[in-house]
């Protein structure tokens, strides 16, 4: 009976079928891991022009520029800005004295392997409640991104 | 049982097709953070004002000044002009909008030393100016007690009616006329006595020749 419900050519394919798919499914490969790169080489870079001169009311532009020190391309997909720490005492790195602005860039942004790109830029704006104690004051920017390796 | 057979091949056909694809689409990606950078933001700073002149007419003082531009061009956002010393301490009168004047009208006699200082945004305020002291009993008389800096800002008076900062005499010979000391000195809070302030060597005057001093020093507010 049970002979009947499974002919041998059904098996016989079935049984086909399914090695073929094991066989597949052990193909698969994930992706390698990042190459390894020497430990001199900079993982993504980023590297923000100086902004100078600011004063009550001024707004200025600090450009970004992206390295990929990888040997395959990189997707990068956010950039931002953040106020850290001043250099006087008395001027508190807050948004009362120093404001970043979004960033002004066309991202997602593909930077060739080994390659470097202008990114864009965010602006810096000094509103004009800044404290008088921040004249003649270096604010320090945190900046960070992120990327995706690209497809290959 | 053809069929089944054809069955069974196409089963093992589309499987083997499935196998042998899913090689190319099951890559997978990762994420790389950059390595956190510093920007770095420099301010600039307020610059100092020059040539602070003062003129009378009746019991009002008219101040003007130079115009004073940041270091990248930009100008500032107003002056304060500022009594360090005499009747009154404190903001004389302010200027914005780019005018380079203002007048201040004392509820009291118009006398005392007065030093500018630029202004940006609401709360940066620059270094104070060389002193400027005017003297009552002296209308029209510009009076420029600045330190270092001797030179009259003013030619209206010239002539020898311009006496500058340590030097004598000559607004000290026509002000003990004119010149009421109903002010003390030790009432003057500040070093000016009622006696003209430049006129060193004037008794009761002796602070007089470091009013500029102390009005460039001491621009309390």
């Amino acid at each position: 009976m049970r002979s009947d419900r499974f002919p041998r050519g059904r098996r016989w394919g079935a049984g086909a079928a399914a090695v073929l798919l094991c066989l597949g499914t052990a193909s698969v490969r994930q992706a390698p891991a990042p190459e390894p790169v020497s430990r001199d080489t900079a993982t993504f870079g980023l590297r923000a022009t100086p902004v100078n001169g600011l004063y009550p009311g001024a707004v200025r532009r600090s450009r970004v520029t992206v390295t990929n020190p990888y040997p395959y391309p990189i997707s990068v997909r956010s950039i931002g800005a953040r106020v850290d720490s001043t250099s006087r005492r008395g001027c508190r790195p807050s948004a009362r004295n120093l404001r970043v602005g979004r960033f002004h860039g066309r991202l997602p942004l593909t930077i060739p392997a080994r390659g470097r790109a202008d990114a864009g830029a965010f602006e810096v704006q000094m509103p004009g409640s800044v404290d008088d104690a921040c004249q003649r004051a270096t604010f320090r920017l945190a900046v960070s991104g992120s990327a995706r390796t690209v497809n290959r | 049982m053809k069929r089944r057979t054809a069955v069974s091949l196409m089963v093992t056909i589309v499987g083997g097709a499935i196998a042998a694809g899913s090689g190319l689409t099951a890559w997978a990606t990762w994420a790389v953070s950059a390595t956190p950078v510093q920007g770095l933001a420099q301010t600039g700073q307020l610059p100092g004002v020059e040539n602070l002149a003062v003129r009378a007419n009746g019991k009002k003082l008219t101040f003007s000044w130079n115009e004073a531009r940041f270091a990248s061009g930009a100008a500032v956002g107003g002056y304060r002009v500022v009594a360090t010393a005499g009747a009154f301490l404190g903001t004389a009168c302010e200027a914005t909008g780019g005018s380079l004047t203002c007048v201040y009208t004392p509820s009291g006699r118009p006398e005392g030393t007065f030093v500018v200082r630029a202004l940006a945004g609401s709360k940066w305020i620059g270094p104070a100016s060389a002193a400027v002291t005017y003297a009552p009993g002296n209308e029209n008389l510009v009076l420029d007690a600045a330190v270092g800096a001797a030179e009259p800002t003013s030619t209206a008076t010239t002539g020898g009616s311009k006496p500058k900062a340590k030097s004598t005499p000559k607004a000290t010979e026509t002000a003990p006329t004119t010149a009421p000391t109903g002010t003390s000195p030790t009432a003057a809070t500040g070093t000016t006595p009622g006696q003209p302030t430049v006129s060193p060597g004037t008794a009761g005057s002796t602070p007089t020749e470091t009013a500029g001093t102390a009005g460039t020093t001491a621009p309390a507010e």
